[in-house]
């Protein structure tokens, strides 16, 4: 079973060395496809295998292929789907798609995951915790450089690097964040906020992805524009992007801080009352809580005793097919409810700068 | 040149011969000093505007149905519009926005040249070389690329090309 590699009481790649009250990830994703094969809209059924074929054998020969595992998609059962989905390491998209398409995943202090016959023949990304965006950059870079050698791309002087989107063409390349806006959420600035997104190329969806729910004051905010500037470019730009939604979430929280402190201070310790005393918590309401406490220890309102900042994972580690991970036997929708809170008390309780609160 | 219809409630006489009604205006712009002068078929013959008199049909509905064969012309070559590598028509290109193939780019080059700069603001793909931004064009290729943008005033195009003029200069200066 896939999850047998894994720890499913912490994702150690999100509770990385670096942590940020804003910001759980941070992910950079090159879209390629190869040169001789139609997109995947007008492929030859014929030509799927072999284009497979082609991409795993040069997987084959890189020096990270031993380290992490290749996923075909159609070997995995629906529950592993959703498990890497909730992960954030495949796309609802390739867990839907044929035969001869997959995933090849490698989780270590960060985590890469290339997507086969996806939308475009090949996505390769790495996440890492927080905001450490040159060290992805690099990382990626390095891992493409090793493959881009193996494989010949579709590329013209004029377009760059052609992808099956138009959004896509030019340098192929993506940066995204998962950050953490209850202030700017609150504080009912998202109109302004969105608007200065725009102006910098920059675009925002829910926790899960394109037209999903923004529970728990998640969002992937990620860049639109791929052509007509460089990675490099690229990637100043959306440095100065994170700078800007740091600045209007920390402004925003400030102005919550000295508007109405007090409701503040009621809502995140009657919320640390349900996490102590809650015999049930859907996982909706879960995300909401941890909002609520990020927002506290990040405001001070709760005491982290200075020794680390909020697990972002727990996020990920609440949602039913990790907790499900955690039991023997298969669990009904309230069963589920009463163990997230018991997972949840137990998060709190047994890491050691949360006693205070919760003990 | 205007083409002032007959079907107008006030009839304007020419201003030359003042006799018979009005058709055509002309409007010069001479040092920043715009003049309107109205004349009827006859006057605007004699006073040379013989040839821009020919390329305007003589009444509106002639004018209106020649704009609209032209649109016909449009929306049919769009229609017939597809990549001769995987298949792909234009018009389902439109509606999924998903190319079919790497050939679709230079198929339906002309037509997303529109779209793909409202959603890049930018039409040239450009990478990084050691102190700054570079085309994979050569000096020269750009500079022809540059005319043929102003020419066919696609002005947006015509702006980052002259970019990436200015920065390939600047390499080589």
């Amino acid at each position: 079973m896939i999850w047998d590699n894994y720890n499913n009481e912490s994702i150690p790649w999100l509770r990385g060395p670096v942590q940020d009250s804003i910001f759980l990830s941070t992910r950079i994703r090159f879209a390629r496809n190869l040169t001789g094969y139609n997109f995947k809209s007008r492929i030859y059924p014929s030509d799927l295998e072999q284009l497979y074929k082609t991409i795993k054998k040069a997987l084959e020969n890189t020096s990270f292929y031993s380290l992490g595992k290749l996923y075909q998609t159609s070997r995995l059962l629906s529950f592993e789907k959703k498990y890497l989905i909730e992960r954030h390491l495949i796309s609802s998209d390739l867990s839907r798609a044929g035969k001869y398409s997959g995933a090849f995943i490698y989780e270590s202090d960060s985590a890469l995951s290339i997507l086969i016959n996806e939308e475009d023949h090949l996505r390769i990304s790495q996440v890492f915790s927080s905001t450490q965006l040159e060290d992805c950059y690099i990382k990626l870079s390095k891992l493409y450089q090793e493959l881009a050698g193996k494989l010949d791309y579709a590329y013209s002087s004029r377009w760059g690097y052609l992808t099956a989107c138009p959004t896509n063409c030019g340098t192929g390349m993506r940066v995204s964040f998962l950050c953490h806006l209850p202030g700017i959420v609150s504080a009912d600035e998202f109109e302004g906020f969105q608007k200065g997104l725009t102006a910098m190329d920059l675009s925002l969806r829910g926790f899960y992805g394109e037209g999903s729910q923004a529970y728990g004051n998640i969002f992937q905010i990620y860049s639109n524009k791929s052509l007509g500037l460089s990675e490099k470019a690229l990637l100043k730009s959306t440095g100065q992007g994170l700078e800007f939604i740091r600045e209007k979430e920390f402004e925003a929280r400030e102005k919550l801080k000295s508007k109405s402190f007090f409701q503040l201070e009621d809502a995140v310790w009657r919320t640390v009352g349900i996490i102590k005393y809650a015999r049930a918590i859907s996982s909706t309401d879960a995300l909401r809580f941890l909002s609520t406490l990020w927002l506290g220890y990040s405001l001070g309102i709760l005491n982290s005793s200075g020794h680390k900042s909020f697990p972002p994972d727990l996020f990920i580690l609440v949602q039913p097919v990790h907790l499900q991970l955690l039991l023997e036997e298969p669990l009904s929708a309230r069963e589920m409810d009463v163990f997230r809170a018991q997972f949840i008390r137990k998060q709190f309780r047994d890491e050691t700068w949360y006693r205070e609160q919760f003990d | 040149m205007d083409n002032a219809g007959n079907s107008k409630k006030e009839r304007v006489l020419c201003q030359k011969c003042h006799k018979n009604p009005a058709q055509i205006t002309v409007i010069q712009v001479i040092g920043g000093q715009k003049t309107e002068l109205k004349l009827c078929e006859k006057c605007a013959q004699k006073a040379g505007y013989e040839d821009q008199l020919r390329q305007f049909p003589q009444n509106e509905e002639g004018m209106i149905s020649e704009l609209l064969s032209k649109l016909n012309e449009e929306v049919e070559k769009e229609q017939n519009l597809f990549c001769p590598n995987c298949g792909l028509t234009f018009l389902e290109f439109k509606s999924a926005l998903k190319f079919g193939c790497a050939n679709c780019y230079e198929a339906f080059e002309k037509k997303i040249v529109p779209m793909l700069s409202k959603i890049h603001h930018a039409t040239w793909h450009v990478r990084r070389k050691p102190g700054g931004e570079q085309s994979s064009l050569t000096l020269k290729e750009l500079e022809n690329k540059l005319e043929q943008a102003v020419k066919d005033e696609r002005f947006e195009e015509a702006a980052q090309l002259r970019d990436l003029i200015k920065e390939q200069k600047n390499d080589l200066g």
